[in-house]
């Protein structure tokens, strides 16, 4: 491996001038790179990670501007370069891969031209040879029929296929460093863990070097031999992967480490009673997709029964049905066949006789707590609204209880918060008031789906916490439903792992965990990445 | 020497020849210049027009102006007010003492445009089975026909049930176009595809239609009339009538030079827009000018009315519009005041101005509405009064300004409402639910109009009929008997005495004369100006001048 | 419900100068309006259903001839409208929106402004006073010279459709180069953008090849969406223009109450913006790969 200096930045800082004033976004920062060398950037949201990488190449923002630093890269003096010059480099020398790979491929283009584009800019090749170019790289990245994919628009391929576009895009070049921020971050567990895989691979082969930057501190330990933590657009700390996990100096990474562990004390775990709450008989669910006519059968042969108190998760993949199953218990869509016994009742004529009691039931959270918040109303008044449709109570009285909600989920002081609009919170925040929301009708069922995923690590770990606690306070019944077994593993008691419509595993985590007997089990828990501890 | 004798014979040569050529250039000008004959004209009309056949419904004035080019009447009646009759196709006429029986002789050379002869049956079927069926005034006009006989190809005796003095003014093409039988004969006239490409006398033949574009005619080459000069009419080789709906185009249109001629009906273009194309110097020189023409705006009042039912009220009216005051700020000056001279309606008949009438006065017209009885109140207004205008006319509104604020110091306020042709129709013609409506009457050339607009019979009936709902006896007495009197003198008597009581009850009120207004390339010469009904334009030339863009 | 509006068929059928009541009755009877409403209407239906629309009270011709008749012009009116309009809109657009809230930016759309604010007829009005009769280098009115002498054909036609054209299409321009920017801009803030500066394409190529595609989606549901508005703007332009098209023939057939021809207008023109709409949202799914039928 050639050690020699492939990139080195030093005490670089990028301000963005804004209505609201000047946002010191990249405030001091400071990284080596090697050639062939995997470098991973962490930290959570905010932290300037991902600017700190768009500003190498001087991708900066709406009144973004660098105020001091260096950035060399081989021989260059990047910051000197001018934006034609610039340009050379960027997709042939250094190149990107996003996070989204939905929303950064051109949806009106086809991928083949999009690939084309690059290689045509920065490499003098005639037309003709193009083709067999683009094709080598799809083939490179894993993908089978690239004649097709060539062919393609981006929405017709599926989100780990995208990526491995994105990835074919930016290898392309044969760069010397590529920089992928959050590349795996909307993707399923299996799929990531075959991207991660292919970076390493690629990365290996032509000693190309990688800059990882992700707030996922087991994919940084997965793939980084080298890790940079930022905070407040400052690298605060630099260490060996290895050095890093084991012992790592700084308290920010030290609080970083620890609410990404998740570890949640089991010792208080409540004796559950045998009451059983719901009862799920053998259900199915199938669709006729739309223009092909096609029969999908979403939901297979799925049998459960849910105590009360009882913690369980559904874990899978995207497109493995857990979804519909939550719709389906909440009476969003009727069922093709099977019975859901809930309080003793058959669920749909439930729902259907006394949608009201129904309704305050059963609630959920959501993945997007801002969507599912009404943006013009303040959070005492969506929380109000509750109240005044299961609840006959005075309006002095129901401040009174929106106060006390607020003040069990944390959000204090609650006077504050209920004057408040959604857009006015972060995201941990309006989760919180999503699950407040949702306590509120003190349901004997909260079904959460996805509810912490899209959030950052500190922040998931309190959400996951305070759940765990209101699960312990008012004996509610949840379902969560996660494609991250890590989570589950901490929450639930029983899993159920679901795979094309079917549970294919169900039963105590322990058992599933140590001694898991399908092999879609098996490929989902070792894709989990664990952080070494 | 020698060299120097041969340079001026060359040079002698070189004049000579450049003498010929300037020569020659100048008389073949020259002998184009000498004849009036050649060229195009376009005309500005100011809408679509829906068919071309003169003898069924002549509908509006542009089609008129239009249709009337391809028709002869056998006679032409002058616009004048004299009654002078003029032979067309009829080149002479006699009439019985008794006034029953008409005898046409009628010309012998005259072609149809498809080369067949016009002949008395044609005279016969055209009265017949046209205009009377078919022309919407075909009945009123022709119902005293009993029979046409046609003795010879070139005579036609019409035998009519009683007298009429009038008949002979309806042979003019305005009621009577000559349409041939040879084609319309067993046709469906209302539905024939003849009215769309019509064949008749007339001095211009129909060549194309270009549906809500333009309408070309080419000239008849065998039109029988001559120019008092003796030159063969017509002179223009092409009529193009181009549509131009709007108003402010078309006269942009006579300023770009792209139209040489806009026939316009008083009120339809304004003051405004005449000056403006006047005092433009754009090169191409363009000249308006007014002709008198016996067409004058009215009032009608509603003798039925809450206020105007009053006479004392309607003469209180009459007291308070300051004409003159109109005729400057309006008109610029360019239309007659008749309130002063006489009420207007046949004065250019009679040749006097009736005894009584109702000048500008103010303090007359408060002493009249305190008689009858609507006195001031304390805030000094007496009542509100409403009237109707139609919505084409651009003048009206500015009359009625004025007139709002001479009837204002008499402490009446004026509610101006703005209708639509067929609403008015509705609203005042039909179910009489009006004070007051401002329109343009054209009058004449016989004071038989009168029937039309006061006799008691035609009350409601239609679009300027007897709107106001007057009903006398007396007057519908003598209108009656005015028609059938033969004797000049006793019939002007008659009429005399009958325009005196009109004068004097007011159920119409005559403001001014307003004028036609004929704008045209300054290059024309011979408009038929302000003579009969009949604008045909045979006479129209270029005067040996033609511009290039109309060769 | 136009023969709820006041005034008669028979009357302006008759004309001004007033016809006996004899008369009058039997063109009433002629054209059909003896019979009461009811009766006129279930006729009437009738004779659409059977794609008969029925025979102008005034023209003395079918309807359908005299619509088909006057529908080219129209449609050619309309092309070089939408063309004029489109082109320039999305040009302008662009440019605006290569750099929002610039000067270029404010002046594009303050003149975008001032256009779609402008009625029609008066901006044609004064572009016949400026350029037909001021300079004299463009007709007034009309689709051709009548007298075409020396001139080109084709010249001829053009220089006739260029007034109207600028009239009816800057509407439509202007609200196109609203629409463009606003949707340009919004393009710029995707994501792929960034995708493509980083491969380091020029900033040119950046808006013609993967900003403008994917701004002009929506542009063209628009434009589609404007046709409506357009074929009532074409009623004004036709006539200040004299442009013998359905405009004109429709402000002549209500003038003059000519039920048949107003209503088969009215049913060829819905027809048509139905059609119309159809054909650009089949176009659209043509367009976005992302919505193209399977």
């Amino acid at each position: 491996m050639n050690n020699s200096k492939l990139l080195k930045i030093e005490n670089l800082r990028m301000y963005i001038d804004t209505y609201e004033g000047v946002v010191k976004a990249v405030d001091g920062v400071d990284l080596n790179i090697n050639h062939g060398e995997i470098v991973g950037i962490v930290g959570e949201s905010g932290s300037g990670k991902s600017l700190t990488s768009r500003t190498i190449l001087k991708l900066l923002p709406e009144g973004g501007k660098i105020i001091s630093g260096k950035i060399q890269f081989k021989n260059i003096d990047l910051l000197s370069l001018k934006e034609k010059e610039l340009r050379n480099i960027r997709g042939s020398k250094i190149s990107f891969i996003f996070q989204n790979p939905s929303t950064f491929l051109n949806p009106v283009l086809k991928i083949g031209d999009q690939i084309a584009e690059n290689i045509l800019l920065h490499q003098n090749i005639k037309k003709e040879k193009i083709q067999e170019i683009i094709i080598n790289s799809l083939l490179d990245v894993g993908l089978r029929n690239p004649k097709n994919i060539i062919k393609s628009y981006p929405h017709q391929l599926s989100g780990g296929m995208q990526q491995r576009v994105m990835i074919a895009m930016a290898i392309s070049c044969k760069p010397d460093l590529i920089i992928a921020d959050e590349c795996t971050t909307a993707l399923d567990v299996t799929t990531q863990l075959q991207i991660l895989d292919l970076l390493k691979k690629i990365s290996k082969k032509t000693n190309t070097a990688i800059l990882l930057i992700t707030h996922n501190l087991a994919v940084v330990s997965y793939l980084c031999s080298k890790v940079y933590v930022m905070h407040n657009g400052k690298t605060i700390e630099s260490a060996d992967s290895k050095e890093l996990f084991n012992n790592p100096k700084e308290n920010y990474t030290k609080s970083l480490l620890n609410s990404s562990k998740q570890k949640i004390n089991d010792k208080d775990e409540k004796k559950l009673n045998e009451n059983t709450l719901i009862e799920i008989n053998n259900i199915n669910k199938e669709f006729i997709l739309p223009g092909s006519k096609k029969l999908l059968r979403a939901v297979k042969n799925v049998s459960l029964k849910l105590s009360e108190g009882e913690i369980f998760g559904i874990a899978g993949e995207s497109g493995s049905g857990k979804t519909t199953v939550a719709n389906l218990l909440m009476g969003l869509t009727e069922l093709s066949s099977g019975k859901i016994i809930f309080l003793d009742k058959e669920i749909y004529k439930f729902m259907k006789d006394d949608r009201k009691l129904f309704r305050k039931n059963i609630q959920m959270v959501f993945q997007d707590p801002y969507g599912s918040l009404n943006p013009r109303k303040t959070i005492g008044e969506t929380l109000s609204l509750v109240f005044n449709i299961h609840f006959d109570l005075n309006q002095n009285d129901i401040k009174k209880k929106v106060l006390d909600l607020l003040k069990m989920v944390e959000l204090s002081p609650p006077e504050m918060f209920f004057d408040r609009h959604p857009h006015e919170l972060s995201g941990g925040q309006q989760q919180r008031v999503a699950i407040a929301r949702a306590i509120s009708t003190s349901p004997k069922l909260i079904i959460t789906d996805e509810a912490v995923a899209s959030l950052d690590m500190s922040i998931r770990a309190e959400i996951l916490k305070l759940l765990k606690k209101i699960n312990f306070e008012t004996n509610v019944t949840m379902i969560m439903i996660s494609h991250d077994l890590s989570i589950l593993k901490n929450m639930c008691k029983r899993i159920a792992i679901m795979y094309l419509g079917e549970i294919v595993e169900i039963g105590n985590k322990n058992e599933i965990f140590n001694n898991p007997k399908h092999d879609y089990t098996k490929k989902l828990i070792s894709a989990t990445l664990e952080i070494p501890s | 020497m020698t060299k120097k004798i041969i340079n001026k014979v060359n040079n002698l040569i070189l004049v000579t020849l450049v003498a010929c050529f300037v020569i020659s250039i100048l008389t073949t000008g020259k002998v184009l210049a000498s004849s009036k004959h050649g060229g195009a004209l376009i005309i500005g009309v100011p809408g679509s027009q829906k068919n071309l056949n003169s003898a069924i419904y002549p509908k509006t004035f542009s089609g008129q102006l239009i249709s009337i080019n391809l028709f002869d009447g056998l006679l032409r009646v002058s616009k004048m007010g004299d009654g002078k009759l003029t032979p067309m196709l009829a080149k002479s006429w006699d009439v019985s003492s008794d006034g029953k029986t008409i005898t046409l002789n009628l010309r012998d050379d005259v072609n149809w445009h498809d080369g067949k002869k016009f002949t008395s049956e044609d005279v016969k079927y055209g009265i017949l089975n046209i205009c009377r069926p078919h022309h919407p005034q075909g009945k009123n006009n022709y119902s005293i026909v009993d029979s046409i006989e046609t003795p010879g190809p070139y005579k036609a005796i019409i035998k009519l049930s009683k007298s009429d003095a009038t008949f002979l003014t309806k042979l003019d093409s305005k009621w009577c176009s000559m349409a041939p039988k040879h084609i319309l004969e067993g046709q469906d006239i209302p539905n024939s595809n003849y009215n769309n490409a019509p064949i008749g006398t007339g001095p211009f033949k129909f060549v194309e239609w270009k549906k809500g574009n333009y309408i070309l005619f080419e000239r008849n080459k065998d039109y029988w009339a001559k120019a008092s000069n003796g030159d063969q009419l017509p002179y223009l080789d092409k009529l193009y009538f181009k549509i131009l709906p709007n108003k402010t185009s078309l006269v942009s249109s006579l300023e770009a030079g792209e139209i040489d001629f806009i026939h316009s009906y008083p009120g339809y273009l304004a003051g405004k827009e005449i000056s403006r194309v006047n005092d433009a110097d754009n090169g191409i020189k363009v000249h308006s000018f007014a002709y008198a023409n016996m067409a004058f705006d009215f009032i009608y009042m509603n003798t039925k009315g809450k206020f105007t039912g009053n006479k004392k009220v309607r003469q209180a009216l009459a007291h308070l519009i300051n004409t003159d005051e109109i005729i400057d700020k309006v008109f610029a000056g360019v239309a007659d005041n008749v309130r002063n001279k006489d009420q207007g309606f046949i004065s250019w008949y009679t040749g006097e101005a009736p005894s009584k009438y109702f000048p500008y006065d103010v303090s007359k017209a408060e002493a009249l509405l305190d008689s009858a009885g609507f006195k001031k109140d304390a805030n000094g207004n007496r009542f509100k009064i409403s009237i109707i205008h139609e919505q084409k006319n651009s003048n009206h509104p500015k009359v009625l300004d004025i007139m709002r604020s001479n009837l204002k110091a008499a402490g009446i306020e004026l509610d101006v409402m703005k209708m639509d042709a067929s609403a008015i129709t509705e609203k005042v013609h039909k179910k009489m639910d009006y004070d007051m409506y401002i329109t343009t009457i054209a009058t004449g050339p016989d004071p038989d109009l009168l029937t039309k607009s006061w006799h008691s019979k035609n009350i409601g009936k239609g679009w300027n009929a007897n709107s106001s709902g007057y009903n006398n006896k007396k007057i519908d007495d003598l209108l009656d008997k005015g028609r059938g009197e033969l004797d000049p003198v006793k019939r002007k008597q008659m009429y005399v005495e009958a325009h005196q009581i009109l004068a004097e009850d007011l159920p119409m009120l005559a403001l001014y004369g307003t004028k036609w207004l004929w704008t045209y390339n300054e290059k024309l010469d011979g408009f038929p100006i302000g003579y009969t009904f009949r604008d045909g334009l045979e006479t129209v030339n270029w005067n040996g001048d033609i511009p290039n863009n109309r060769k | 419900m136009i023969q709820l509006a006041p005034g008669d068929a028979v009357f302006m059928f008759v004309g001004e100068s007033g016809a006996s009541p004899e008369f009058e009755a039997e063109i009433r009877k002629r054209l059909g309006l003896d019979k009461s409403v009811l009766e006129q209407l279930i006729l009437y239906i009738k004779g659409v259903l059977t794609g008969d629309l029925g025979k102008s009270f005034v023209m003395n011709e079918s309807v359908s001839k005299i619509i088909w008749d006057r529908a080219i012009p129209t449609i050619i009116l309309m092309l070089s409208s939408i063309g004029f309009g489109t082109f320039f809109g999305i040009i302008i657009g662009v440019y605006a929106a290569t750099k929002p809230y610039s000067l270029r930016d404010n002046i594009s759309m303050i003149v975008a402004l001032f256009l779609y604010s402008l009625p029609n007829f008066w901006l044609g009005q004064m572009l016949i006073i400026v350029f037909s009769v001021n300079w004299g280098i463009l007709p007034v009115s009309g689709m051709e010279s009548m007298i075409l002498g020396e001139k080109n054909f084709m010249l001829d036609r053009l220089t006739h459709l260029l007034l109207p054209t600028i009239t009816l299409g800057s509407t439509l321009g202007a609200f196109v180069m609203r629409f463009v920017r606003a949707s340009m801009i919004e393009a710029l803030g995707q994501d792929y953008i960034i995708t493509a500066k980083s491969k380091g394409l020029s900033d040119r190529k950046i808006f013609f090849k993967h900003a403008l595609k994917n701004a002009l989606l929506p542009v063209i549901t628009y434009i589609g969406l404007r046709l409506g508005y357009m074929l009532s703007g074409a009623v004004v332009i036709e006539s200040v223009f004299g442009w013998p098209g359905l405009g004109l023939l429709m402000l002549d057939a209500l003038f003059e109450r000519d039920y048949p021809l107003i209503m088969g207008l009215f049913i060829v023109i819905s027809l048509s913006v139905t059609i119309i709409t159809f054909v650009v949202d089949i176009l659209y799914t043509y367009l976005d790969p992302r919505i193209r039928l399977k």
